[in-house]
């Protein structure tokens, strides 16, 4: 008894678990999300901005070479050294700039307190880890990198998602076939920011001349081809509707659930994109032959395209053509 | 490269769960068309991202080709629709069964 009672305490434990969110991030495939842009200090005032403490960033063009910095972390970790550098700033006589090892910072933001010239700030970056203890000497010039903590790009991926997927339902559900057209032209045109996005430019050029260039074109020309009455009529049923959007959401859960619990998400990629002339190389290589049975297809099917819509004769029902 | 592919891919999931809606619920054949394209977009989409993030120019390459094809495939749509508009004067596919052979 007293087991039976024990495994399903457990069991119901264990289920409970599946249900509760989760409280620590799974590094490296979530990171932290930043408010701020680090930790900061206003030697005018004296107040702090809070921030994340995390690597320092050296604004050359404010830096004295003043030392006030190299001062107060002498007490602390002696994380910083003043180096020449090799350059004119008329600011800093000396050229001397901190030079910071991560190896004993504590990032305790003492020195970004010390500076009263506005030139050293803390940033949101905290991936450090390097392969060498020289590795983690920062010297002036890499700690005036900007850190590439960029929001833009999520930004736009938000906004692209939504212009894309709206106005794919909008293509859909508008009454007007034309509207619907020309929804169709914004989900066609988002798909090619989305390769923009995606650091292929040459397919979003050829997304757009093909797609919105000539395909969406050619529909709103057939669209306007046929009567106006049947533009707008709607012609679907209730009940075929619930089914339909079933499907779809049954599609987007099962797809979506496979792709979040898959390898996927941990996929990144720090190289450099592809070069637009592999492409080309690609196609004069390894798929010469597909390139050519292409071209045949794409020959075949337009003249076959002009040859069916030129018939004038398929009149009655009986002939197909 | 701070977008994930994830995002990538999920946008193109949701694009082909619109299409599928579209191609099973509307009959009439244009709107068949558009969510015909947008299924093949949300494919095109897949393979460029994919090609980002692993990387590998073949993923565009075949994306180049896909649009090519369905540049094809539309050109044989419009022209079946506008020979069947012009066999029974209306864009419903279910007037267009008797075009079974
Ligand atoms: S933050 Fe690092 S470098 Fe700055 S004072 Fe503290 S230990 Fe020294
Ligand atoms: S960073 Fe600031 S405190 Fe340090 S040397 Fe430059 S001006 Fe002086």
């Amino acid at each position: 008894m007293g087991t039976a009672t024990g495994i399903i305490r457990a069991l119901n434990s264990g289920v409970k678990h599946l249900a509760i969110k989760r409280f620590t991030l799974k590094y490296p495939e979530e990171k932290l999300k930043f408010v701020g842009d680090g930790y900061q200090f206003d030697p005018s005032t004296g107040v702090g901005i809070a921030g994340l403490k995390g690597r320092h960033m050296l604004f050359h063009d404010h830096c004295t070479g003043c030392q006030l910095c190299s001062i107060a972390c002498e007490g602390v970790a002696e994380a910083i050294a003043m180096v020449k550098v090799p350059e004119d700033q008329k600011q800093n006589k000396k050229s001397i700039m901190p030079q910071i090892d991560y190896g004993k910072c504590v990032f305790c933001g003492l020195c970004v307190d010390a500076c009263p010239f506005y030139a050293l700030y803390m940033t949101n970056d905290y991936e450090l880890s390097s392969f060498t203890k020289e590795g983690l000497i920062y010297t002036p010039a890499q700690l005036q990198v900007k850190p590439f903590v960029s929001q833009d790009s999520e930004i736009q991926i938000t906004g692209l998602t939504v212009i894309t997927i709206g106005s794919a339902i909008a293509a859909l559900e508008l009454r007007s076939l034309v509207y619907g057209s020309i929804a169709l032209m914004g989900t066609l045109g988002g798909i090619a920011g989305f390769f923009l996005l995606l650091d292929a430019p040459f397919v979003a050029l050829f997304q757009l001349a093909v797609y919105v260039g000539s395909i969406a074109v050619l529909i709103l020309f057939t669209v306007m081809l046929v009567k106006r009455e049947l533009i707008f009529k709607k012609i679907e049923d209730k009940r075929r509707k619930l089914a339909g959007i079933g499907l779809m959401l049954v599609v987007m859960m099962s797809l979506g659930a496979v792709f979040l619990e898959s390898g996927v998400k941990t996929i990144t990629t720090d190289e450099p994109a592809v070069d637009f002339r592999d492409i080309g190389t690609d196609f004069v290589t390894y798929y010469w032959p597909a390139l050519i049975a292409m071209a045949l297809v794409l020959a075949g099917s337009v003249t076959g395209a002009l040859v069916l819509a030129r018939r004038e004769d398929v009149e009655n029902d009986q002939r197909t053509s | 490269m701070t977008n994930e592919l994830v995002d990538f891919a999920l946008v193109s999931v949701a694009l082909l769960g619109i299409g599928i809606y579209g191609l099973a619920v509307k009959r009439n054949f244009i709107r068949m068309l558009f969510a015909i394209e947008i299924i093949i977009n949300a494919a095109n989409l897949n393979l460029v991202a994919f090609a980002r993030f692993l990387p590998d120019s073949s993923g565009q390459t075949l994306a180049l080709f896909s649009i090519a094809i369905a540049a094809a495939e539309v050109a044989v749509g419009l022209s079946l629709i506008i020979v069947a508009y012009r066999m029974y004067q209306n864009v419903d596919i279910a007037d267009f069964r008797s075009l079974k052979g």
